[in-house]
């Protein structure tokens, strides 16, 4: 029966507090002069004692009040506090949903697990995880705050926060929505085959990551220590190689240096002779195109392309004609593309609450015009030049996009930003076709499927050791872009052979989701038109 | 100038301020009590010795009261008043962790409370009007007496939760607070005028800190980190307020910093306190089991609390001394912890009023160490409680259940307010009651 005394009798105490709180500060309130000089001492003690003070106070709230921020706290408060009130069961952080709504990680009610992936392995490299034992990696990690409630960035999590301080017995996160396609991600994963390799889908218009994949994979419910230990290290689980991976980009550079052709006004029709080309200056061994050392294998003579311009040089891939062209072009064009081409700069996949997602540096060495060697090394995609498969699908999707390049976009959330117009409309529309040209009549006519209008560029890249690593950079379709591609396989040799496929069933899988129609993002489109005619008018 | 006689009627009305808060701190924590009262024994007690401990604290407050108003004190009544919220606060604690039971008692340390009350009065009424002067040339000895103290415990104490307590769980140390801060004040006074800074060089400092050396020596003996940060971070602040000088807090921090390194070194207690500070999730249930359970108390009460007695205090370790705020946390909530932080900063605020008023260097070093002890103290613990610094041991001022550290904290209050009179002597301030009260008229008529 005295129960219900409770709340009275501490609505009670709190108030009788405050009221002699509020008496003692009335009361306080004349007080009488200090000695001057000696009083200086004492009272700057004073300032700092309650400043002290009050820093402890405030910290005191990052976990009394705070507390649902810190997800190692929360874990150990569900597993060992026995108390009758448990705010920690309660809480529920937020899930993380595709563009339409599916769920690829929510919270799990059991003692030795926090979250549940319901689509396991395929997204374990983008979205992470939330382990009791091995703590946070990926989304998970980069946008922790966010997902337990307490960032501000937004009135929402404002909100939000606000709410949760003042009921945190059932403290909620915010649910961060991506503007990955589960299923298009599905079928990128399952295409991959847990090859070594990686796979990265955007949507031109804005940038918009349809699907990031890296294999081999984990499954991110069943970590256990061997993942982090040593001996896995030689196939790197844990890496996303979609972001994190550095590799040669072989014949895909030349998609940027012929932008710098180009744009440079090159026309030049040159002599692609079997036997190569070898650069001017001692120590330089012959560049030859890769069907001299296949007519060499089977014993027969090649006769070489003979005198082509830069449309058959793009479709045949040859190196010796983009080595001869890169020479012609200099160091200062091409060093000035690969800078405007985001080489040798930082590149973020993701702006989180508790941290960012970004991608490795591509490396391009800048060359110097004394060094005809290198320029034509890394005119053919070899030499000291590194990239990530998320830049080689930047690429794509700038070219795509009339040479408007967006910054990769994961969140919903995150608004859409041109990062930069990295080359003309007339320049992106020579590449398109150029691209086009080699699905037609290319190396690329595996990717040659009526309806889907693929226009891409193969690549074949040297690896350091071991078979070729293979690349496809495409985008589709030519006429009104909604999706672009970069395909990696490691070690999976020519570009046409395994990587290339990959990418063709994933644009074709992407057409039978709707993602190429129009509507897909329709205000993008009309900017876009609206760009092109400015550019058209000048 | 005419001097006024102070009369008893004057007194009464002087304390004025003192008698209406302690009216009211009183009632909160009789509602507090009743809280109590129901969670454990789910009825209201109707006789007397239900309330024992509580009338226990009205008496003393009363009786403190009413001699202080017979005596015509003249010292701070908002510093008291202060002291009697927490005080009850305390005891309204310790009796809710069941640490506080008069009757049924032969621990020693029960008695703390009212013992504590009775020897703050007695040393406020030994030292008034200025009295307090004659521990100044008692600044050796009392150094003397505080190392002698620390050896005694060394020789003949036992250690008990990693700390060492002589028979029956007392440990003087505490003590030694109360001495070497009467040692530091009249050390630094020897060279002080008043109202100047001393010119204290380095040179003229090496004798101080050779027998200072001596305590604190014997404390990394018995390896009480706590204490020992305290004493030096004091020792710093006196050093500065004294000379005036902002350098010896930049060497002083500098030197602590080299020779608390190199302790570290050698001392496993000091390191694992450290690395479970640094990295608390890194061993959940063992070394971090405490502090992260008090944490979770605190979580547990959010904002308000889940009211008093209503929470789990069992599930932390040594809750009633050390970790007594995890409990407040849990029970009272994040604004409970505001309520008793509030009275903490005014204690603190008057102590400190009261040292930059007095221009006697003796008195003033004397009530600033005394109040700058129970500041660091209090941020020592809480901060350790929270996990804002590592955890020291050293317990919470009033609050935590423990007989020396509550007796000596009341000590170091009755001196504080014994130093608070001493302005009313001369013929200057004389003066000030006199308008404060035209003051009060003007204010009540209004």
């Amino acid at each position: 029966m005295f129960k219900a005394l409770n709340i009275p009798l501490t609505i009670g105490f709190f108030l009788l507090c405050f009221w002699t709180i509020a008496l003692l500060f009335s009361y306080s309130r004349p007080a009488s002069p200090a000695k001057p000089a000696a009083g200086t001492g004492v009272r700057w003690l004073l300032r700092c004692v309650c400043l002290l003070f009050l820093a402890t106070y405030l910290y005191q709230a990052t976990w009394q009040l705070a507390g649902f921020g810190r997800p190692a706290f929360m874990d150990f408060m569900r597993k060992y506090s026995r108390r009758p009130v448990n705010p920690a069961k309660e809480m529920a952080r937020g899930s993380i949903l595709d563009r339409n709504g599916v769920e690829l990680a929510v919270n799990a009610r059991s003692d030795n697990l926090l979250r549940r992936y319901p689509y396991g392995r395929g997204f374990c490299h983008l979205i992470g995880y939330a382990d009791p034992m091995f703590g946070l990696s990926g989304l998970e990690a980069a946008d922790n705050a966010f997902l337990n409630g307490s960032s501000l960035s937004s009135p929402d999590e404002l909100g939000r926060f606000s709410m949760n301080i003042l009921n945190h017995r059932k403290a909620e996160g915010n649910d961060l929505i991506l503007t990955i396609d589960a299923r298009l991600q599905k079928t990128a994963a399952a295409l991959l085959r847990n090859r070594p390799g990686a796979i990265v889908a955007l949507q031109p218009q804005d940038g918009s990551v349809l699907a990031l994949v890296s294999a081999p994979s984990f499954n991110p419910e069943e970590l256990d220590a061997s993942l982090f230990s040593d001996e896995r290290k030689n196939s790197s689980p844990l890496l996303n190689r979609a972001v994190q991976g550095l590799y040669p980009p072989g014949s895909i550079i030349k998609i940027m240096v012929a932008a710098g052709a180009v744009e440079g006004g090159f026309s030049d029709v040159l002599d692609c002779p079997a036997q190569g080309y070898t650069p001017p200056g001692p120590h330089h061994r012959p560049i030859r195109d890769h069907e001299y050392y296949e007519y060499q294998r089977r014993d027969e003579t090649w006769q070489g392309w003979g005198r082509i311009g830069l449309k058959e040089g793009f479709a045949r891939s040859s190196n010796v004609f983009f080595a001869q062209m890169g020479v012609k072009l200099g160091s200062r064009q091409l060093n000035k593309a690969a800078e405007r081409f985001l080489f040798n700069k930082p590149l973020v996949l993701f702006e989180g609450s508790s941290g960012t997602i970004s991608a490795k540096q591509s490396f391009w060495p800048v060359v110097s015009p004394e060094d005809p060697g290198s320029l034509a090394q890394q005119s053919i995609g070899q030499g000291a030049l590194l990239v990530t498969p998320l830049h080689m699908a930047l690429l794509a999707a700038a070219i795509a996009h009339d040479g408007e390049l967006y910054a990769p976009r994961l969140a919903m959330r995150t608004p859409p930003r041109l990062l930069d117009r990295i080359m003309d409309y007339g320049v992106a529309e020579k590449l398109k076709q150029l691209m086009r040209y080699t699905v037609e009549h290319g190396t690329a006519q595996g990717a040659n499927i009526k309806g889907l209008n693929i226009a891409g560029k193969t690549g074949t890249a040297q690896a350091s050791e071991g078979a070729d690593h293979s690349w496809f950079v495409c985008f589709a379709p030519l006429e009104r872009p909604a999706i672009a591609l970069a395909v990696l396989i490691e070690h999976g040799g020519y570009g046409a052979a395994s990587a290339l496929p990959v990418a063709a069933e994933l644009v074709r899988k992407a057409k039978k989701l709707g993602l190429l129609e129009p509507e897909a993002a329709p205000p993008a489109e009309t900017k876009n038109k609206a760009a092109k005619k400015n550019i058209k008018l000048k | 100038m005419v001097r006024e006689k102070f009369t008893i009627i004057d007194a009464w009305r002087f304390r004025r301020q003192e008698r209406s808060l302690f009216f009211w701190s009183f009632l909160a924590i009789l509602v507090g009590y009743v809280l109590v009262v129901i969670r454990k024994t789910g009825r209201i007690p109707a006789d007397w010795q239900g309330y024992l401990p509580l009338l226990v604290y009205l008496g003393a407050m009363l009786f403190i009261h009413l001699i202080l108003v017979l005596l015509k004190f003249r010292g701070d009544p908002l510093l008291l008043a202060a002291v009697f919220f927490l005080a009850g606060f305390g005891m309204l604690t310790q009796f809710r962790m069941g640490t506080f039971e008069i009757i049924i008692s032969d621990r020693l340390s029960n008695y703390a409370f009212p013992a504590g009350l009775a020897l703050m009065l007695i040393v406020t009424v030994l030292f008034r009007r200025g009295r307090f002067r004659v521990l100044r040339p008692l600044a050796i000895p009392c150094a003397l007496l505080a190392a002698m103290l620390l050896g005694a415990i060394l020789f003949l104490g036992q250690r008990y939760r990693g700390a060492l307590f002589m028979p029956g769980y007392i440990n003087p140390a505490d003590l030694i607070k109360i001495l070497l801060m009467i040692f530091l004040a009249g050390y630094f006074a020897r060279w002080q005028k008043e109202g100047e800074h001393a010119p204290v060089g380095v040179t003229s400092l090496v004798p101080m800190l050779l027998l200072w050396a001596v305590p604190m020596g014997l404390l990394v003996l018995q390896r009480d980190l706590g204490m020992l940060v305290l004493l030096n971070a004091v020792l710093l602040v006196l050093a500065v307020v004294a000379t005036g000088r902002i350098s010896y807090l930049f060497f002083g921090v500098l030197g602590a910093g080299i020779l608390g390194g190199v302790m570290f070194l050698f001392s496993a207690h000091g390191q694992a306190r450290f690395t479970t500070w640094l990295t608390p999730f890194a061993d959940p249930t063992g070394k971090s089991w405490q502090i992260l359970q008090a944490l979770s108390a605190m979580y547990s009460g959010g904002l308000w609390g889940v009211g008093l007695g209503g929470g789990s205090p069992q599930f932390i370790p040594i809750a009633s001394s050390d970790f007594i705020y995890a409990v407040i946390g849990e029970e009272l909530g994040y604004a409970g912890c505001g309520i008793v932080l509030v009275f903490y900063l005014v204690l603190f605020f008057r102590g400190y009023q009261i040292a930059a008023r007095i221009a006697a260097p003796f008195g003033r070093l004397l009530a600033t160490g005394i109040i700058t002890t129970l500041a660091f103290q209090t941020l020592l613990n809480i901060g350790g409680v929270i996990k804002a610094l590592p955890l020291t041991g050293i317990t919470l001022p009033f609050i935590s259940h423990g007989g020396s550290s509550l007796l000596t904290t009341f000590l170091g209050v009755g001196l504080l307010l014994a130093i608070s009179e001493r302005e009313t002597e001369t013929k200057k301030i004389i003066e000030r009651p006199k308008a404060a009260k035209a003051k009060r008229k003007r204010s009540a008529g209004g």
